[in-house]
């Protein structure tokens, strides 16, 4: 739930790619009759919220799912943009508990903190759940 | 599915459920898997052990 200006539900899908072992990260708005919007701006004044939110979500996950990927890109190049800013927001603090690469060009790389990228890829680190 | 643009930049995606919005994003994310040159880094043991 996004609570800022105004209350927007908002919902985290895992669903698994083609790929063995990796999920793709859909977060969307839900709006009247569950119809839904993906990729909106809400520009509801808690952003860090609904990100810790969307993080916390991952913890369930990778404890489910302790070896998967989790992927997930952007529609536009603004929101992957978006993306890098708070990963490197929070990427080089101690004890963080992901390992992040990022696509380039075509190619999987480790993330980049001062290039853009057209997707995301997360795993959970080692022993994360036995510390 | 039903597509809003307000700026160029910005493009709005409705969909009738939050599942269908998901097929949708996991289908183009299918689709960025199959281009990427050196997909073995994601699917090799090392990205999720290392």
């Amino acid at each position: 739930m996004s609570i800022g200006n105004t209350i927007i539900q908002k919902i985290v899908l895992y669903e698994h790619t083609d790929l063995d072992n990796m999920y793709n990260l859909t977060l969307s708005d839900v709006l009247f009759n569950r119809s839904t919007a993906a990729n909106v701006v809400s520009n509801n004044g808690d952003l860090p919220k609904v990100l810790a939110t969307v993080v916390q979500t991952l913890f369930l996950f990778f404890e489910k799912y302790p070896l998967a990927v989790v992927a997930f890109a952007g529609n536009t190049p603004s929101r992957n943009r978006l993306y890098r800013i708070v990963i490197n927001q929070n990427s080089d603090k101690q004890n963080f508990p992901f390992n992040i690469y990022g696509l380039y060009d075509g190619i999987v790389e480790p993330f980049k903190t001062d290039f853009d990228c057209d997707g995301f890829f997360i795993s959970l680190k080692p022993n994360i759940f036995t510390i | 599915m039903k597509t809003t643009t307000r700026k160029k930049q910005r493009e709005e995606l409705h969909f009738d459920s939050p599942e269908a919005a998901s097929a949708y994003k996991t289908a183009r994310m299918n689709e960025m898997l199959k281009k990427i040159k050196n997909i073995e880094v994601l699917t090799n043991s090392s990205f999720t052990k290392s």
